[in-house]
């Protein structure tokens, strides 16, 4: 009941959030396309890279297309359901936290999906796209969808456990952002590339491995239960690490009074 | 030429407000050399140094790399087209107009002072960065450290001329965003990430005498491979490029500040 | 049955000292000197079904720190509240339901919406069925007359406009309790009338119960029964507006601005405080007379400028202080 609840809640704030960005139409379908169009002129990137070397460490062409396009769509559902969680910092350091605490709903699931970046779209959309340059089987289509949606679950819970910095420290939010940087920029190589040290890295303070090397592996084993399982117990975790912390930070939270209204 | 000097000095003072956010960039700066590096490491192989793709050994990539980056991340090109559109389209341009002063030099030299604050944190950054990771280029000669300043600076100065242009078509379009978007795509991709000899034949030349080598590819590779006859090349392609853009600014300032009386600010 | 219970409630705010310039070398890795602020400093109150409580006191005395710990979304630091029966920080969700609150330097609305989409919204929020939301919208966009603007973006409204319809999104779950957190503050004069006028409505038609605060003696002369004065987060005074207006408000200051100099009289109730030339600043007693009689004493056709104002806060404040040392 709580669950359909909130899942209901979710898509009240993106119809919300797409009907107040449709005012403005051209805006609204050029920010899509430019994201398309933005993500594939990286695809000229990697085709320069693949005219000196064959292969990197197994992965051509399409494999590597096709984690970029993961990342996107990860990137792209963060972004377009939960876009509030990159605001969190700002949301605390302005006191805008108040309406959310007075309205009856978890306060986090509130807050994070109040906003939206309708770029996000053009990210989802572009996951087609390169399944269609790659000539993906069905079964893809298919798989994908669910991958896209447990990494972007993780990658915004990461964002809120760092973003719940900003209850203690005034600039917490610029350590989150930097953390959200280094994911989208490591989530786009093969994981072969990375030394040990940095693949240690990669496990803890920005454990993005968890959301590039599993889909690695699906991408070259195929369909493999314990990957699949090992990322949902993952996601599940973060989640509730997500929900804990911002709950402790909640109680220092001092909901200062600076003018504005919602934009 | 005086108070072009003072808006520099102005600009400068309240640019070191923002120490947090270009330790940031820093940071993102190393992060992203640092992929890089993995990534090169990885496709020129184990015995990396012997290798060579292109004319490039692994040093002088991963240079190249660090300069077109450290031109990007110091000339933050976004902002001008950013300020120069939104002053123009909410009209408070007009305020500016009246000034005795060229509101294309002003944004150029107030632009330029932000770019060299951050050029001043970065470098140091960029030339740490390249020598822990590659040590110096293996063509590295003392005597080389000035003209590639100069070659940078240059570099950064076109590159806000030409993109204070772009802010300029807000004169006549709505929204200038996606004019800039699409220009610094493409020359992103085509100096950014590759010295000239990756691409293709065909496309080699069509870089080589557009702005792109002279604000990206040609200090970079200046950097990574000196030779005097490239900085000669370099010099010469700038101050054509820097006049030809300077010209251009003014022909379509010109041309937009009519448009501004015509509608009364 | 009391709706709010307040018993010794606290609130302190602790901040690290910050050095400048040369200081922040010298204390750069010294433990940095705490500054404890006492926002709120011991409140005990209640307040029962139907009342209209206002509360008052100046910038920074604790007021909103208060509604804050009200509605749950401050922690208290020690001190019990609780509000129509739950503690407000354990059962947040399940007060949220039954308690409305309307802060005037936080809208909630979503500006690019119009107000029937917001109040949509809300009312999903709040888990209201359809039928009965709607129905709850038409009845109170009549009560508020605000049916020709509900339909425009939000964006487009006046001032006024705007805190009605905020005033409608936070009754649309009929709530038992309203709070008002400075609902009037940065409104022109017209608008904080029909807010004033909505406020004595909605306590008098809705039967809510209403508790709101403000540092302008002025909101609540006429709006409210009670009063709580707060001062340095500590009650100075709770007693009934009728005794308030008899003991502290029972004078009004008038400013007159003459096109002449003329000699001007004192009389029973009427005090000149000032004069400079033209320029003249009059008590009047309203207990012994009326500011009509004072400019019965005037030449209509001299006056150039007048301004009425009631004492301000901070010389109320000031008079109950003075009047406690003497009682004690």
């Amino acid at each position: 009941m709580a669950v359909r609840k909130n899942l209901a809640l979710i898509f009240k704030y993106l119809k919300l959030n797409i009907q107040k960005e449709y005012q403005y139409k051209t805006s609204f379908f050029l920010q899509i396309l430019m994201m398309i169009a933005n993500n594939s002129f990286f695809i000229i990137q990697w085709l320069i890279i693949f005219s000196v070397t064959d292969s990197l460490g197994g992965y051509g062409f399409n494999e590597v297309l096709l984690l970029w396009g993961i990342s996107a769509g990860m990137y792209g559902v963060g972004h377009l359901f939960f876009g509030g969680a990159y605001h969190i910092g700002d949301l605390v350091y302005e006191g805008k936290l108040d309406v959310f605490l007075t309205q009856p709903k978890n306060v986090l699931i509130n807050l994070i999906c109040s906003q939206s970046s309708i770029s996000a779209i053009g990210d989802i959309l572009y996951v087609f796209v390169v399944l269609i340059i790659i000539n993906a089987t069905w079964w893809w289509y298919l798989a994908i969808i669910p991958v896209c949606i447990i990494g972007g679950l993780i990658y915004v819970s990461i964002v809120v456990c760092f973003q719940s910095l900003s209850f203690y420290i005034k600039r917490g939010n610029a350590v989150a952002d930097m953390i959200s940087t280094a994911i989208t920029l490591f989530a786009n190589y093969p994981p072969v590339i990375f030394n040990m040290f940095t693949k240690v890295i990669l496990f803890t303070i920005i454990p993005v491995g968890f959301i590039i090397f599993v889909p690695a592996q699906y991408i070259f084993l195929g369909f493999n239960l314990w990957w699949i399982l090992g990322m949902v117990g993952f996601a599940i975790f973060l989640c509730g690490l997500a929900f804990l912390l911002f709950k402790l930070g909640l109680r220092k939270y001092n909901s200062s009074n600076l003018m504005g209204g919602r934009v | 030429m005086n108070k072009y000097l003072t808006v520099f000095r102005t600009s400068f003072k309240q640019e070191k407000d923002a120490i947090i956010n270009t330790l940031l960039r820093a940071v993102s700066f190393v992060l992203i050399i640092y992929i890089f590096l993995q990534l090169w490491g990885y496709i020129y192989g184990e015995g990396g140094s012997g290798t060579i793709i292109k004319g490039y050994n692994m040093g002088q990539m991963i240079w190249y790399l660090i300069i077109t980056e450290l031109i990007t991340m110091s000339a933050k090109v976004n902002t001008i087209v950013r300020t120069v559109s939104n002053e123009i389209k909410s009209g408070s341009i007009s305020y500016k107009l009246n000034k005795p002063y060229n509101y294309l030099f002003y944004c150029i030299s107030s632009s330029m002072a932000k770019s060299c604050m951050s050029l001043i944190f970065m470098l140091p950054v960029a030339v740490i960065m390249g020598i822990v990771f590659v040590g110096l280029p293996s063509t590295f000669v003392w005597y080389q450290i000035l003209p590639c300043l100069l070659a940078l600076l240059g570099s950064i100065f076109i590159s806000w001329s030409l993109y204070s242009i772009v802010g300029l078509i807000a004169f006549w379009v709505q929204d200038a965003f996606p004019f800039y978007w699409i220009v610094s795509k493409v020359f992103m991709l085509l100096g950014l990430f590759f010295p000239i000899e990756f691409y293709p034949a065909w496309l080699q030349p069509i870089i080589k005498y557009s702005p792109i080598y002279s604000m990206m590819s040609g200090p970079a590779t200046l950097v990574a491979n000196f030779s005097w006859w490239g900085f000669l090349e370099i010099f010469l392609s700038q101050l054509i490029w820097g006049i030809l853009v300077i010209l251009l600014g003014l022909l379509v300032y010109r041309l937009g500040k009519r448009k501004v009386a015509a509608n009364g600010g | 049955m009391n709706i709010i219970e307040v018993k010794d409630l606290k609130k302190t705010f602790i901040s690290k000292k910050k050095y400048k310039g040369k200081e922040m070398w010298k204390h750069l890795f010294k433990k940095k000197e705490k500054i404890v602020k006492n926002a709120v400093d011991g409140i005990t109150f209640s307040v029962e079904e139907g009342e209209s409580l206002a509360f008052i006191g100046p910038n920074g005395a604790g007021k909103s720190t208060t509604i804050k710990m009200l509605t749950g979304i401050l922690y208290p630091t020690s001190g019990e509240v609780r509000v129509l029966g739950f503690n407000p920080q354990k059962d947040r969700i399940k007060l949220s339901y039954r308690l409305g609150t309307v802060f005037g330097q936080k809208e909630q609305l979503w500006v690019h919406l119009s107000p029937y989409d917001n109040f949509l919204f809300f009312g999903s929020i709040y888990d209201i069925k359809k039928e009965e939301l709607k129905k709850t919208i038409d009845e109170l966009s009549k009560l508020f007359e605000i049916e020709d603007i509900i339909n425009q973006p939000v964006r487009s409204l006046s001032l006024g406009q705007r805190m009605k319809c905020e005033v409608v999104a936070s009754l649309l779950h009929k709530p038992k309790l309203l709070l008002f957190d400075e609902p009037t503050i940065g409104l022109d004069p017209i608008a904080k009338e029909t807010l004033r006028g909505l406020i004595k409505k909605i306590n008098k038609e809705l039967k809510t119960t209403i508790l709101f605060t403000s540092h302008d003696v002025g909101d609540i002369e006429e709006v409210c029964k009670r009063v709580i004065i707060v001062n340095n987060g500590k009650i100075v005074l709770d007693d009934s507006m009728r005794n308030l207006k008899y003991h502290h408000l029972n004078k009004k200051i008038v400013e007159v601005n003459l096109k002449r100099e003329v000699e001007f009289k004192e009389r029973d109730g009427i005090k000149l405080l000032k004069q400079n030339k033209t320029l003249m600043k009059i008590e009047v007693d309203m207990t012994v007379t009326s500011v009509n009689e004072l400019l019965g004493l005037f030449n209509a056709e001299d006056i150039q400028d007048i301004t009425i104002s009631s004492t301000p806060l901070e010389e109320i404040i000031k008079t109950i202080y003075k009047g406690k040392t003497i009682d004690e």
